[in-house]
């Protein structure tokens, strides 16, 4: 659903807003035409309905949606797919999902037969079919609140975002599982390649304790990552792939892009957030990351496979002919449909121990979706003209030839990269080559315990255990490894040896909270304790004694006494000073009025000096404990006290005085015998400067307490004049030189013409009046007189404009 | 600031503390952001500082002064980059 554009983003909800504005169907029903409701209707009550007019039916339909009698009965009556659509929804713990998603489950689980009648079909909608069903039946609706089918837009990028629920039929709907695919399981696999779980915890918990220190990722106009956020934060991770190569894993199970991959990874599983307006990313507030991240790792599995499938931005492989449909904003795309239906297929493996060919699981999915289905354009078949019925089976036989070739160049490729890239990565499979391969390209694979349980158990577990939403997994944080041993070793020079095996989750982020990662590999990374990784950690939050304690429980061996001591001197020295923001402080007339009030349990604080209270206490509490003054609000824009004149006289307002003025203008200023005026002058100004101070700031920090808002330009200039400052006043000149006017410009202009009068004249002044050479006046006036100018000797002042009578 | 321009015997701490006023009542001062010290000799040596020195514009007792408005994140920039640690407390500011 395509919510609004703010500037060129398009803003796609999540599911949980999705969740929340879950159309009102029953409210819809009105709008729809008389046949589709009674339609409705017929699933509901049966042929009956078709007896009732528009109004009837809606009333039924409304009376249905909300009885739990009638959504049972409906329940028994449904078709296997929408029995399964509805076990789909249900898995996903929620009554909205994604269309793309949700789609192509369907059409795995019950493919539709290939007819080469319909030669000519080329939408490549054809693969919502199962969920238009479900759509046309009434038991789900469009999110976007229109009534159409899905995929009915030739050419067209755009589809329905998500689907809802019309009723609740998760108490009616059993899991069960599916049959399985029909896969044979390969004999024997060699060399297997495993991403170990403290691997795979190291790159999670690295990844979001590296963003929290970030604080956030900045976007694109268009919605897509902003490279350099995304450098600053691989830089942070030590992950250098902003070229697309891989370089913290080895070539056999790239991932590449892995800052956007688990960036997208976090914002599916709705632990970051997109702020569209912001253009940026940040921690969700509501998230419990790190209890999320101290989950089980099959618990945390369910999680991660979830978000991957609906990860966005990113993407494994670019397909042939993926220009056609845009991915520049971010919504779901025909990856995401291509995801969903690989994790429900591995979960449908015949047998969840035994390995499998990657090649044999792509043909299986290229069975059920790929005739329907393809991440570009879909190649179909048409019948040639009048042909025979062996011309027909030959252009059959090449039609299928081409579709599996595009299959395997595009789409198999495609799952290849999935399984080495982000499910080997996410600890769900396991990669292996075939005993009688030759090259080490990795062909088969298997599930790993944590890919069982994330992706085949979800089809095992008792019903019951499984609520519609409140078994969120994230919701439960209590669920958490709480066994740590011991798991690293502190050596003397600081450096942290952790042994990934044997670290607990939380373990791990407290480590890569206080230490500075230096080395990782599969087994073992090494972290730094310096002061300013301990100072971080401590201004986040762990104790000076929490931080020795974990050190010393993890520590297989008592922590160096040097080591322990420096860690104390480091946690002491921070609290030897504290910056305190946004502090309020009561000002008393006396210290005996301000230790009444401390005495009198009027005012809860801390005395500071002889006048001072330090308190947490709001202004509304404070005002019905005391007669108080003010308050007086210093930020963001302190009070205006001061007059400044012309002069360098600074004269503070005593009903504006506050704390800070006197403080502030002896910076820059000259005290008075009286407190309340100060002078500006050129000893003050350049005394300021001695103190590091430029005419800038001490012109800024004025005028940020000037009632009039801007200095005097007068004294503007001549403080940037006493410091030399380049946009100082410049030179002046104040000299006595003989001035000639006249009464009109005209006439200046004639006598500046005169070639004989022009040697004595030094310049033009204004339009009646020529600066004379001093040596020049007699001469001057001598030719004047000769030629009538008549020179009087006293200043032609400006004649004053008449009054009005 | 500009650094480096003077020789330390020239730097002075220019906060005052503040002029007792004939306040008829208790004044309430909100948003300030304060430096608090563990001992009067730290304060004395942050004032002489030529960078934070002149950022601190009062001084409430031995141990606490206030930072001019407008400037916390510079005082705490240069805390840091002087090899102080300071405990950072709330954040209205």
């Amino acid at each position: 659903m395509k919510e609004g554009i703010l500037s060129r983003i398009t803003v796609y909800p999540t599911l949980d807003e999705y969740e929340r504005q879950l159309p009102d169907m029953a409210g819809r029903l009105a709008g729809l035409n008389a046949d589709v409701v009674k339609k409705m209707a017929r699933v509901w009550v049966g042929k009956e309905a078709y007896k009732l007019n528009k109004e009837s039916a809606i009333q039924t339909l409304k009376r249905c949606f909300r009885d739990p009698a009638a959504v049972r009965r409906l329940a028994e009556n449904l078709t296997g797919s929408e029995r399964d659509g509805l076990m789909l929804m249900k898995l996903r713990e929620r009554p909205v999902a994604y269309t793309e998603e949700l789609a192509l489950e369907l059409l795995l689980l019950h493919p539709m037969p290939h007819d080469y009648r319909y030669g000519y079909y080329s939408s490549n909608g054809k693969h919502y079919v199962r969920l238009n069903e479900m759509l046309e039946r009434g038991l789900l609706a469009r999110c976007d609140g229109q009534n159409k089918k899905l995929g009915d837009y030739f050419y067209s990028s755009y589809v329905c975002e998500a689907v809802g629920l019309v009723a609740d039929f998760f108490d009616v709907i059993e899991i069960a599982p599916p049959p399985a695919l029909p896969l044979k399981p390969a004999p024997e696999a060699v060399a297997p390649v495993t991403r170990r779980p403290g691997e795979l915890l190291l790159q999670l918990t690295s990844f979001y304790q590296d963003f929290d220190r970030l604080g956030r990722v900045q976007m694109t106009a268009k919605g897509q990552y902003a490279t350099p956020s995304l450098n600053k934060l691989g830089k942070l991770l030590g992950w250098s792939n902003q070229t697309g190569q891989p370089t913290q894993e080895e070539g056999l199970t790239p991932l590449p892009s892995a800052v956007e991959f688990y960036l997208g990874l976090f914002i599916a599983a709705d632990l970051l957030k997109v702020d569209y307006r912001a253009r940026e990313i940040s921690i969700n507030p509501q998230a419990k990351i790190q209890a999320t991240l101290e989950l089980p790792l099959n618990l945390q599995a369910r999680i991660w496979a979830q978000a991957y499938r609906s990860l966005r931005r990113w993407r494994e492989h670019s397909s042939r002919d993926s220009y056609y449909y845009s991915e520049d904003d971010g919504g779901q795309t025909k990856h995401n449909a291509l995801r969903a239906a690989l994790l429900l297929a591995l979960g449908l493996l015949p047998d969840a121990a035994a390995w499998y060919r990657i090649e044999d699981l792509s043909e299986a999915l290229r069975q059920r979706v790929g005739r329907h289905f393809a991440l570009g354009y879909l190649t179909t078949y048409s019948a040639p003209w009048k042909a025979t019925p062996e011309q027909d089976a030959a252009a059959r036989a090449k039609h299928e030839a081409e579709s599996l070739a595009n299959w395997r160049k595009s789409e198999q490729v495609w799952i290849e990269r999935a399984l080495s890239g982000p499910l080997f990565h996410l600890g769900l499979v396991e990669l292996a080559r075939a005993p009688q391969s030759k090259s080490n390209t990795l062909t088969l694979f298997r599930l790993t315990e944590a890919g069982r349980a994330a992706l085949r158990d979800i089809f095992h577990q008792p019903a019951e255990t499984r609520g519609a939403r409140g078994a969120s997994q994230r919701d439960q944080p209590g669920q958490t490894n709480q066994t740590c041993q011991t798991c690293w070793i502190v050596q003397p020079n600081f450096d942290v040896v952790v042994y990934l095996d044997q670290a607990a989750p939380r373990q791990l982020g407290f480590i890569e909270r206080v230490g500075v990662r230096q080395k990782a590999d599969a087994a073992i990374v090494t972290y730094r304790l310096t002061r300013e990784s301990v100072y971080a950690a401590l201004e986040a939050g762990v104790e000076a004694r929490q931080l020795l304690q974990t050190l010393e429980s993890g520590s297989q061996h008592p922590l160096p006494p040097g080591v322990a001591r420096t860690l104390g001197d480091w946690a002491a020295r921070r609290e030897r000073l504290t910056v305190r923001l946004g502090a309020s402080v009561i000002e008393f007339p006396d210290d005996a009025a301000r230790d009444a009030a401390l005495a009198g349990g009027k005012v809860k604080g801390a005395a500071i000096g002889d006048r001072f209270i330090l308190t947490d206490q709001s202004e509304q509490a404070l005002k019905g404990a005391l007669r108080l003054g003010g308050p007086i609000k210093y930020e963001p824009q302190p009070p205006r006290p001061l007059d400044i004149k012309d002069d360098g006289e600074v004269t503070i307002n005593p009903a504006r005085r506050d704390l800070l003025i006197a403080g502030e203008l002896a910076a820059v200023a000259e005290a008075t015998e009286d407190p309340l005026r100060w002078r500006i002058t050129c000893e003050s100004v350049l005394a300021a400067r001695s103190r590091g101070w430029t005419s800038e700031e001490i012109i800024d920090r004025l005028e940020n307490r000037a009632t009039g808002l801007a200095l005097p330009p007068f004294l503007r200039y001549a403080i940037q004049g006493w410091l030399g400052a380049k946009n100082g006043p410049g030179p002046t000149a104040l000299a006595t030189a003989p001035l000639l006017q006249t009464a009109n410009a005209e006439v200046a202009d004639a006598i500046l013409q005169c070639g004989f009068l022009r040697p004595h004249l030094l310049a033009r002044i204004g339009s009646r009046a020529v600066l004379v050479k001093p040596e020049s006046v007699k001469e001057l006036r001598k030719l004047l007189d000769k030629y009538g100018f008549d020179p009087g000797k006293e200043v032609l002042l400006p004649s004053q404009p008449e009054k009005k009578k | 600031m500009k650094k480096g321009k003077t020789p330390p015997s020239v730097v002075s701490a220019a906060p005052l503390a503040p002029a007792q006023a004939a306040l008829a009542a208790p004044l309430l001062h909100t948003h300030l952001t304060l430096v608090e010290t563990a001992e009067p000799e730290l304060l004395e040596e942050l004032l002489a500082d030529r960078r934070v020195g002149p950022l601190l514009v009062a001084r409430l007792s031995d141990c606490v002064a206030v930072v001019a408005p407008g400037h916390a994140k510079e005082v705490q920039r240069w805390l840091l980059k002087a090899g102080h640690t300071p405990r950072i407390v709330g954040g209205a500011a």
